[in-house]
């Protein structure tokens, strides 16, 4: 338990330093961002149609809405936390890969929801927003990020070899 | 068997989470004043500490601080004082999560309750600490330009750009967890059958 600690927090520390480095915001996270905001507008034009988007811009062409998907909205940070817990889980790299792959999905999954209620909440309650967008969907990205990790290691079989490391 | 004991537990964390995760936001929130005149109290010490020639006054209502400021700035009807607004409580949304995440977690006891006391110290400690560095990151990036007659008290470095994005991406979102898990151990142990 000690080492799975010591190890969370040194991936922690290395992938968090990764994501801030510039040559990876600059060609990762920034476009991942562009990429996320593209995905959701596009589900929001199948039901909805005339929604667009510039790079990381969700723009209503009939209003002319707009809001700005930046970093912190992108979903990156709880997926970092939850792959530095996986790659720290004593299990195989077989596994590992699983939950990296199934945890990107269950954040951003569950993010591009968050993108598409706060863009209609921001035009319906502008006051209700704020609180949405600051308090409670940070939160809910961060308990997904929890209970998808709790329930990952809960799902692989047990006694599992360890990796040599 | 050990299996069926750790599922029903993880169940009823769950339950519990989607409980308790409201009744924490709602109450963090009721006692926004009180807790952002915690951090004004915090803060009005350590801007004196470091900028004792810039700071005015700290003023609090609601859950905003404003920064007074003796620096004056250039605006369009002239010069005016220099005020940062800032909402406490952006800084301050891991406390609600924390207060959840501990008390939905099966076998809550007297030592838990302590840790959970002096878990809401440090995350409001560090979310004055995240102010603190707003403030800083204010005078040196964003009003560097408008500061009239004399420099920014502050320099632009790399160093305090990153360290306030630790501070406002980061910091907020991972500490209530890092301070969660080490509280509770023996749970994600039982969880995931882990060994010492």
């Amino acid at each position: 338990m000690t080492r799975f600690f010591l190890l969370f927090i040194a991936w922690q520390t290395g992938l968090l330093a990764l994501e801030l480095w510039q040559p990876v915001y600059e060609n990762l996270i920034t476009p991942w961002t562009s990429i996320l905001a593209s995905i959701a507008a596009s589900i929001m034009d199948f039901f909805d149609s005339g929604i667009l988007t510039d790079q990381t811009q969700i723009i209503d062409r009939a209003t002319g809405f707009a809001i700005q998907v930046e970093s912190g909205c992108n979903g990156v940070e709880a997926f970092v936390i939850l792959a530095a817990a996986v790659l720290a889980y004593p299990t195989s790299w077989r596994h590992q890969l699983s939950g990296i792959a199934l945890g990107f999905l269950a954040i951003q999954g569950l993010n591009i929801i968050r993108i598409i209620s706060l863009f209609y909440l921001a035009q319906w309650r502008a006051d209700w927003f704020e609180w949405a967008h600051l308090y409670v969907w940070q939160t809910l990205i961060m308990l997904d990020a929890l209970l998808f990790f709790l329930l990952w290691i809960q799902l692989i079989p047990k006694n599992q070899p360890l990796p040599a490391k | 068997m050990s299996i069926r004991v750790n599922k029903k537990k993880l169940l009823t964390f769950f339950a519990e989470i989607l409980v308790m995760l409201p009744v924490s936001l709602i109450v963090w929130y009721q006692l926004s004043p009180w807790l952002t005149a915690f951090n004004s109290l915090a803060l009005n010490i350590s801007l004196n500490w470091q900028l004792p020639d810039v700071l005015a006054a700290i003023v609090h209502h609601d859950y905003w601080i404003d920064i007074e400021t003796r620096l004056n700035i250039d605006t369009a009807n002239g010069t005016g004082q220099l005020i940062i607004p800032v909402n406490a409580l952006t800084y301050g949304a891991g406390l609600p999560f924390f207060a959840a995440l501990m008390l939905a977690t099966p076998d809550f006891d007297w030592r838990k309750t302590v840790i959970l006391v002096c878990g809401i110290l440090f995350l409001l400690l560090l979310q004055t600490f995240s102010i603190h560095v707003f403030v800083l990151k204010a005078l040196a990036f964003d009003w560097q330009q408008q500061i009239a007659g004399a420099a920014s008290p502050i320099n632009q470095s790399n160093g305090l750009a990153l360290l306030y994005q630790f501070l406002v991406l980061i910091a907020p979102n991972v500490a209530p967890l890092l301070l969660w898990a080490t509280a509770n151990k023996s749970f994600i142990q039982s969880v995931g059958g882990l060994s010492n």
